[in-house]
């Protein structure tokens, strides 16, 4: 085993988190080391021939697998075997799936994200004080701290949007301008908000809004403008999406900053005198162990990782239990989050010419706020220029229901993919989920990966909050499909499948959702340290050089994407882990 | 790769190139085939230069620099270049000799029927290659001779489409197959509506695929297109990522 005690900094992760820390961090003189469980600086052409080779084109298609570092993909939880916990890396316990996808690279998740870069709103920082949701916990910070750092994380993204239309919508005020204009919406984004205008409705007509995104709409940070690529998840081939390998390589690029790459955080260490953390224990893909220490220490490896690094890492002893490191409140682990999706598709009837451009370049946000909130939980509803490739793989299936089921062949082939194709429309509503302490990651006593380190279990149910919500939203689609124009014969291919590990129901009616990938909570932030295991800086209760960033300090989901906030917050802790690595 | 190792096209050349680079550069040569790279180095690694003073720079016609409005290509890629030409231009590995199968005109006049399109499947290294996989594909290969035996005695195109409207049992599962293939560029397991085998990166047939066009649209992960989505598609292929077609 190996010392290296030469740093500032170390930082667990190198997502978006991890990364834009590290090159803050870096250029303020500090030395960083970043240990990351995967590799780091593939190659992007290597990888998009991987995405066009890939049987299934899905988030984790064209990035590198490893025994060493394994992750949940997306078809982990579709099948009847979804509890096998010898075949899958997540032991899934719970009453229903978690369908978590996570990459462990550089870069982390941000390789395969979509781009999509929303502000919470105001009243998501609050949902208990502002609607008295039971159950909910409440921010200890709020908008008004947040904002700036939104901003500086919109200049640090490349966020391309719409000022005069974002600012102040729903109470989301904006200090300064997107860093770019906003990514033109599509053909398809204009023909539903033509058709939804002009449906009348209680409350008004809905709209379709442009969504601001991490996605260059003209040159920008050296990376070229958006060419429409449409597999923004899983890949960008020309990275005019951001992804965090940006704010590595520049990270890297600094004398002062580090990585360690192939090697596994496996153990935070307490100096049992002082209480606060003295290193890290990294064991290499060949099996090799180190111990990093540093002043300061920054786990970014979000809400499956993080809870998993702190509950392998044994603290002290109270009343003969084993309190594990940070966890003096028991919240380690507990409160899993993820926007719980409900997905349709069907034929409009006019072309709208989808399978182009970004995947979504509008979503209708008329539900992420308001009085219902008290009741049922908000949701946005995102419009994909997908067609029915994400809910059913078209156009792959397409082809095969008209030439194997329908046996058409020649110019009858051509003109009916023709009219399919192009009439293919796909909405979906992200909701929120409710913070429920039994949502939660803890470790296998039995199961192991191949260096060794315990495997992570998870329990997971949809709260009722949550189920309310959902029922809303498949009515809300329902209706913009009415009012748009969907043909009602091809919706039956959103009926709720009985057979779905998904499949829930409420008040006797059958529903099937999907996961969004948005993980967070398991280390929430709050004020109390008995309720929660970080402040409002991010910084351990117990441990004062030991800080949390990420979407794991999320004490509630709101709507938005989490990649923006992950990364204000991650810019808004660099000068409390620079004070406190001094 | 060690400055003692000589580079090749595989390992370390083709990677150089940004699909911004190819769609920038595609009026003047396609970065995305050895062919044309080799066949144009010299002019290419001419346009990395900076220097417009520099001999030759000017033969770039119009985009005068590589890449377009961005920063220069580092140092070491560029000499990696120059190396690479000095070598020889070498693939990387034993370039497979482009055999053409003696049955590919049978199979392009099948196509063009049986697909509903002209053009593309008239495209000989495409139909070639789509052809030798159906050859090397245990049970596609079976049913195949006798298909395009039974298309050679075939008088006119009417004849073929009759031929395909009669065909039953292994004949008519291969003619799926074949228009499978041609759509998707993917096999597809037996009695499954997903794919399954898209062939080798090489190959890139998923991209080539007639269900794009067809929908108006372009692969997943390949347009050449700048902001096109806003726009309604025309049927000369310009706003639907693929651009016009010529």
């Amino acid at each position: 085993m190996t010392t290296d005690s030469s740093y500032d900094v170390v930082i667990v992760g190198s997502g978006v988190a991890g990364s834009l820390l590290a090159y803050k961090l870096g250029t303020a003189g500090a030395r960083v080391c970043i240990i990351e469980a995967g590799p780091v600086g593939g190659d992007r052409r290597a990888a998009l021939d991987r995405f066009y080779a890939a049987a299934s084109k899905t988030p984790d298609s064209p990035w590198p697998k490893s025994s060493q570092a394994p992750a949940s993909a997306v078809l982990d939880t579709v099948f009847q075997d979804w509890r096998d916990d010898q075949k899958y890396y997540l032991g899934q316990k719970g009453r229903l799936p978690f369908q978590a996808m996570y990459e462990r690279i550089g870069g982390g998740t941000t390789n395969h994200w979509n781009g999509i870069a929303l502000r919470h709103v105001p009243n998501d920082f609050e949902l208990q004080k502002q609607y008295g949701v039971e159950g909910s916990f409440n921010w200890p910070i709020g908008y008004q701290e947040l904002e700036k750092w939104y901003g500086a994380a919109e200049t640090e993204l490349g966020v391309a949007g719409d000022h005069d239309a974002e600012n102040g919508f729903l109470g989301a005020w904006r200090s300064k301008p997107f860093p770019m204009p906003a990514v033109p919406s599509s053909y398809l984004d204009q023909y539903v908000d033509k058709r939804l205008k002009s449906v009348a409705r209680e409350g008004g007509p809905l709209a379709v809004r442009n969504t601001p995104q991490a996605r260059n709409s003209r040159m920008y940070d050296d990376r070229p403008a958006c060419m429409g690529n449409s597999s923004c998840v899983p890949i960008c081939p020309i990275q005019a999406k951001y992804d965090a390998t940006v704010h590595l390589s520049k990270a890297l690029a600094l004398p002062n900053v580090t990585i360690k790459d192939r090697s596994v955080a496996f153990r935070i260490n307490v100096d049992g005198s002082t209480e606060m953390i003295s290193s890290i224990s990294l064991r290499g893909w060949d099996g090799s162990e180190a111990t990093v220490s540093a002043k300061a220490f920054a786990i970014c490896a979000h809400a499956i990782e993080t809870p998993k690094l702190l509950l392998m890492s044994p603290w002290k002893t109270v009343s003969g239990r084993t309190v594990s490191v940070a966890n003096r409140s028991d919240q380690v682990g507990r409160n899993l989050m993820d926007h719980i999706c409900v997905v349709k598709w069907g034929l409009s009837k006019e072309p709208v010419f989808p399978f182009r451009g970004p995947l979504s370049t509008s979503a209708v946000e008329s539900f992420r706020d308001g009085d219902f909130r008290r009741e049922y939980a908000a949701f946005i509803i995102e419009v994909g220029n997908d067609g029915g490739s994400w809910p059913a793989a078209a156009p792959f299936t397409t082809a095969w229901e008209f030439i194997v089921e329908k046996g058409l062949w020649g110019r009858r082939l051509r003109e009916a993919m023709q009219d399919h194709m192009t009439r293919q429309l796909r909405i979906n509503a992200e909701i929120e989920c409710l913070a429920d302490p039994n949502n939660r990651i803890s470790l296998s006593s039995s199961r192991v990966d191949a260096l060794g380190l315990p495997k992570p279990v998870v329990e997971f149910d949809l709260p009722q909050y949550t189920k309310k919500g959902f029922v809303q939203a498949d009515k809300a689609l329902d209706e913009i499909f009415s009012s748009v124009g969907v043909r009602d014969g091809y919706t039956e291919l959103n009926a709720a499948d009985t057979q779905s590990p998904f499949y829930f129901e409420v008040d006797g009616k059958g529903y099937q959702y999907k996961g969004a990938g948005h993980i967070v909570g398991t280390v929430r932030m709050g004020d109390d340290a008995g309720t929660s295991v970080v402040d409002s800086e991010c910084r351990s209760h117990d441990h004062k050089n030991l800080f949390v960033v990420g979407s794991a300090v999320f004490p509630s989901s709101g709507t938005a994407n989490p990649t923006l906030t992950i990364a204000a917050l991650a810019l808004r802790t660099v000068d409390r882990i620079l004070a406190t690595a001094k | 790769m060690s400055e003692a190792s000589q580079p090749t096209w595989l390992s370390d050349i083709r990677s150089l190139f940004t699909q911004f680079d190819v769609v920038m550069m595609r009026s003047y040569f396609d970065l995305n085939s050895y062919d044309d790279v080799k066949k144009h180095a010299e002019i290419i690694w001419l346009s990395l230069q900076e220097d417009p003073k520099r001999p030759g720079w000017s033969l770039v016609p119009h985009v005068h620099r590589m890449p377009l409005g961005r920063k220069p290509w580092p140092a070491g890629d560029i000499a990696l270049l120059k190396r690479w030409m000095d070598a020889g231009c070498p693939f990387g590995k034993a370039l497979a000799e482009y055999k053409q199968d003696p049955d590919l005109d049978v199979f392009i006049k099948l196509s063009v029927e049986l697909t509903g399109f002209d053009d593309r499947t008239r495209n000989p290294k495409v139909a070639n290659a789509l052809l030798l996989r159906l050859r090397s594909d245990p049970e596609a290969s079976k049913a195949l001779p006798a298909l395009l035996d039974a298309v050679k005695k075939c008088a006119d195109v009417p004849a073929i489409g009759q031929l395909i409207d009669a065909q039953t049992g292994a004949e008519a599962s291969l003619i799926k197959v074949i228009a499978l293939l041609w759509y998707t560029g993917a096999f597809y397991p037996k009695g499954s509506r997903f794919p399954s085998d898209f062939g080798t990166p090489e190959d890139n047939q998923y991209r080539d695929g007639l269900m794009w066009p067809a929908g108006y649209a372009h692969p997943f992960g390949y347009s050449v297109e700048q902001q096109y989505w806003q726009n309604t598609p025309e049927p000369n292929g310009r706003y639907t990522g693929l651009g016009v077609q010529k």
